[in-house]
């Protein structure tokens, strides 16, 4: 069977083979039939395996099968509305959007957390001078300007601000 | 290509209405019937889309679905096509849950040399074989051409119901009808696998 002049038979192939095909694809397929050996033999294929399938004796379910089936399914209509939530499975996944809208509302509300050191810097109490001495966020630059500028008990923050200015 | 011969009017009757409709508002006796009526088919189905040891267990998983899914049963296609359907889904579902090795539902491994018909004790023992031989052959086949073929030739259902049954064209199911059965006679004649396929 070549893909070009054929492949328009095989759904009249199939039917053929297992009698569903109308009185109009019969007409059809036969007239191409007359001149297409291998059409006549995917023919033959397409019946010979309807027949050895359809000949398969129906293998069904095991004793007790039906009453089994139903029992679970009973079981599964007692089962108290509250369990279900336990099965989490079924609704965490739902909750997903909800999750999302709460964070971007958190989000929008309370704005970028910035973590610049100039703000933490802003952000933080101002030292006694005794106490920066021994302050890692101090340069022995500025130590020195406290030593020689400062008081004892004056804060850092004033004492370098006042440098600054 | 027109409707199958075989109860083509548009508006199929639908057997089990009455049952569905009792069991939809909740009658588990109605159910039972629809169990009783379809447990051997569906199992035999099951079977042959997912092997022996798995069959009863799809099988009953469709049933536990096809009752809590009847709520929304809208009868757009008989209840025997929609079962149906239930069925090949939850085939599906447990084939992509097990591991790939696990094989063909014959229980994996190379489909079964012929056998020698002169050398064939008695017709029981040939008919055993000879099942045995189409299932591995079965089981060989890629599953949607596997769905369509045991759809039509073992189950018997028209090609419209199969379509509603895959959720395919018409034309598809016809297509992978006749490739199904062209790859199915290449498998029996060569039990090595058939990589090249008709075409």
């Amino acid at each position: 069977m070549t893909r070009d002049r054929c492949a328009g038979y095989e759904p009249m192939l199939a039917r053929a083979a297992d009698g569903s095909l109308d009185e109009d694809g019969r007409v059809r397929l036969t007239a191409h039939l007359e001149g297409c050996a291998s059409c006549r033999a995917a023919l033959e294929v397409q019946i010979a395996m309807r027949q050895a399938l359809a000949a398969i004796p129906v293998a069904g379910a095991s004793p007790g099968f039906a009453a089994r089936t139903l029992a679970r399914i009973d079981a599964a209509r007692r089962r108290p509305a509250w369990i279900e939530l336990w099965d989490f499975r079924r609704w965490t996944w739902r909750l997903a959007p909800v999750a999302g809208a709460l964070a971007l509302c958190a989000y929008l509300v309370t704005g970028p957390v910035s973590t610049t050191p100039d703000d933490a810097f802003a952000a933080a109490e101002p030292l006694p001078v005794s106490a920066a001495l021994w302050s890692d966020g101090v340069s022995e630059t500025d130590v020195l300007s406290l030593l020689l500028l400062a008081g004892a008990d004056d804060s850092l923050a004033g004492s370098l601000d006042g440098r600054l200015q | 290509m027109g409707d199958s011969p075989e109860g083509g009017t548009p508006a199929r009757r639908d057997d089990d209405r009455a049952e569905v409709e009792r069991a939809a508002r909740g009658d588990l006796d109605a159910f039972g019937v629809l169990v009783g009526r379809y447990q051997h088919r569906v199992v035999h189905f099951a079977r042959s889309l997912a092997g022996h040891a798995e069959a009863e267990d799809i099988a009953q998983e469709a049933f536990l679905r096809a009752y809590h899914g009847l709520a929304g049963f809208r009868g757009a296609s008989t209840f025997k096509t929609w079962l149906y359907r239930i069925v090949v889904n939850t085939a599906r579902t447990h084939r992509a849950r097990r591991p790939a090795e696990a094989g063909s539902p014959a229980g994996g491994g190379d489909p079964a040399p012929l056998i020698d018909r002169a050398a064939a004790p008695g017709d029981l023992e040939r008919a055993v074989i000879d099942r045995d031989r189409i299932d591995r052959a079965l089981g060989a086949l890629p599953p949607e051409l596997r769905e369509a073929v045991v759809l039509r030739d073992v189950e018997g259902l028209d090609y419209r119901e199969i379509a509603a049954a895959l959720g395919v064209p018409l034309g598809t199911v016809e297509s992978r009808i006749f490739r199904g059965r062209a790859r199915l006679r290449q498998v029996l004649l060569d039990p090595a696998p058939a990589g090249k396929g008709l075409r």
